[in-house]
């Protein structure tokens, strides 16, 4: 009996905690035992023990406390009630300037079922350390907090929160915003009225079907502006946020404007179809065009009859312009065969140097009819690039073309092959007209048209710098401008260099 | 263009007064031309005469072009010369063109009169050397 009693007090010594436990003989409360914790904060062995409570605590609190900490002692002998913990400030036994705030709690122990009190038990806890804890995670939360909310404030969708019955109980200061409201005015079911009528039953249903069976949401429908009475496309999405037990807490959901967006899809089909226009539109007029170069050409060469200079003079206007008619639609039809992906090259090794050489050759004729100069010297080496000799010899070709174009008679263009670190550069110098600064941006874009003197007289189509850029940029290359001083134009084509030799 | 000996032609050409326009040349220079409005007159044709030259448009209603080489088999007639003469057509129906079996692709948009005349002699002076060959 004695050892088993040895051994509850040892293990009860042991208790992690502080512990005293008082006999009840008001007014005097004897402690019996305390944990070797409990004895370690007051700083006093455990023998000899049936010290009062009050020469423990007289040491340890200030009179004001013991006062409190007395009261307290009473009730828990006096009544049944729950008691509350009291929280004193504890004077370190070791250093008695120090305090430690502490928490005790008094416990009734009762000694049979009628209810006599025969023991009462004292824990004490040092809540110094639990205070900090908590000051600790309660700044961590409000940090989360806060950077949630930045989070919510920056992005540019429109942020909401709904209870599990679909209410929304929070929506960000960008809904306020959209709808031109001041802040916080009232959510309830406020965002109905901003949608589109048209979008309504749909809106319900769909997100009707996500209340009940828990599904993501995901719906597009229109809003109206507040400022501008005006609708705009919005995707709303939401995912519903679970308990452990899996139900369904709150939905967490956003909108985002993708007006922008749709207008953009709206664009690019618009552009489709206008390509798939001039495509057609093109074939359309090729043909005839074609049958009155025929008829044209018959009349002219005398195959029914000689004609008077007159009448030859004025069938050479009309096959001049049929030409131009037949140049310009060929253009658009090379221009829809690279919008739409259909063009198509065959890469080959070539040598650039070579083929400059070959195109100068055929153009000299061009010069001389418009008598300019063309100075051009051969470049001696081989620069092989991977091109398509037909399409890259019709854009330099144009781009020649062009530079005899818009010069006057006697003046000079400059052809040269360079070849540059890994690149061959065919540079294309004249001293004609030049391109207006502000033109220089949207030069190589579609219909880009400049007015000048030579223009109207020249009649380019505004596609053969677009289609010769598109083409370049297939071959993963580049065509640039630059102005020639004094006047005049530079373009550079500039190819990578598979082999030089 | 000298005038020597006349061949036989089918003109292929949906288009009326293209069609009519190649007639007129070709008979000026005393050819003998047969006329198709589309790949199914065309193949009737080839099945009563033999000719020695077929110009032929691909973008064509009820037959296309290449409906019709694929049904002619031009590889079937090396008496024939098949030349298409046509305008801006995919890179596809060129090369399927080709694999076809004609000899010619022309954009009938670059062609005029003279050049038209000079095809068809460039044709026969190639057949008329293989004969001597």
């Amino acid at each position: 009996m004695t050892q088993r009693k040895i051994s509850y007090e040892k293990i009860f010594h042991a208790i992690p905690g502080g512990y005293i436990v008082l006999k009840s003989n008001p007014p005097v409360y004897t402690v019996t035992e305390m944990t070797d914790e409990a004895q370690a904060m007051i700083g006093m062995s455990r023998k000899p023990l049936q010290y009062d409570f009050a020469t423990v605590f007289s040491r340890l609190v200030s009179n004001e406390d013991l006062e409190g900490l007395y009261i307290k002692l009473t009730k828990c002998v006096s009544t049944n009630d729950e008691m509350y913990p009291v929280v004193v400030r504890l004077h370190d036994p070791k250093h008695p300037a120090k305090n430690r705030r502490c928490e005790l709690s008094f416990h009734r122990v009762q000694s049979n079922r009628a209810g006599k009190l025969s023991s009462i038990i004292i824990s004490i806890r040092d809540v110094r350390d639990l205070k900090s804890e908590n000051v600790h995670l309660k700044e961590k939360v409000l940090a989360d907090a806060r950077r949630l909310q930045t989070m919510v404030g920056t992005i540019p969708d429109i942020v909401w929160e709904a209870s599990p019955d679909g209410q929304i109980v929070y929506i960000n200061d960008n809904w306020y915003k959209y709808i031109d409201k001041p802040p916080g005015t009232d959510i309830s079911n406020l965002w109905l009225d901003y949608l589109h009528p048209d979008d309504v039953e749909r809106s319900m249903a769909v997100w009707g079907r996500s209340l009940k069976t828990g599904e993501k949401y995901e719906i597009e429908y229109r809003f109206r502006e507040g400022r501008t009475g005006q609708y705009n496309w919005f995707i709303s999405r939401a995912l519903p946020f679970k308990d452990e037990d899996g139900n369904i807490v709150r939905w967490y959901g956003t909108c985002t404007n993708i007006e922008a967006h749709k207008k953009n899809a709206q664009l690019l089909d618009l552009n489709k179809s206008k390509d798939e226009f001039i495509s057609i539109a093109s074939h359309q007029l090729r043909t005839p065009a074609t049958a009155v170069k025929q008829y044209l050409h018959m009349l002219d060469s005398g195959m029914f009859g000689e004609l008077s200079q007159q009448q030859h003079d004025l069938l050479q206007r009309g096959i001049e312009s049929n030409e131009r008619q037949l140049r310009t639609i060929t253009d658009l039809l090379k221009v829809a065969q690279v919008d739409s992906g259909e063009a198509r090259l065959n890469m080959i090794h070539v040598d650039m140097s070579g083929l400059v050489h070959e195109i100068i050759t055929d153009m000299t004729e061009v010069f001389k009819n418009r008598q300019q100069t063309l100075v051009y010297s051969p470049f001696k080496r081989k620069a092989i690039a991977n091109v398509d000799p037909e399409a890259m010899r019709m854009v330099i070709e144009n781009i020649i073309d062009n530079a005899s174009k818009y010069s006057d008679e006697d003046t000079a263009i400059t052809v040269s092959v360079k070849i540059e670190k890994d690149e061959v550069c065919i540079y294309v110098k004249d001293n004609g007209v030049g391109i207006p600064l502000e033109k220089r941006d949207k030069l190589f874009e579609k219909f880009s048209r400049i007015h000048n003197s030579r223009s109207t007289k020249v009649g380019g189509t505004g596609l053969g710098l677009y289609w010769a850029r598109r083409v370049i940029d297939m071959h993963d290359g580049k065509i640039t401008y630059n102005e020639n001083k004094p006047q005049g134009s530079i373009f550079t084509i500039r190819l990578k260099i598979v082999e030089k030799m | 263009m000298s005038k020597s000996k006349p061949v036989s032609v089918l003109v292929v050409e949906d288009d009326e007064a293209l069609s009519d326009a190649y007639e007129m040349i070709l008979a000026s220079a005393g050819h003998d031309v047969t006329r198709a409005f589309n790949g199914r007159e065309a193949l009737e044709q080839t099945e009563q005469q033999d000719f020695d030259i077929i110009l032929l448009d691909l973008r064509m209603p009820v037959l296309d072009g290449i409906g019709f080489l694929r049904e002619f088999k031009p590889t079937e007639h090396p008496e024939t010369s098949v030349v298409v003469f046509s305008n801006y057509d995919t890179h596809k129906d060129i090369d399927e063109a080709y694999e076809l079996g004609v000899e010619r692709y022309v954009l009938k948009a670059r062609a005029a009169p003279k050049d038209l005349l000079n095809l068809v002699q460039g044709i026969v002076a190639e057949k008329f050397s293989d004969v001597v060959a």
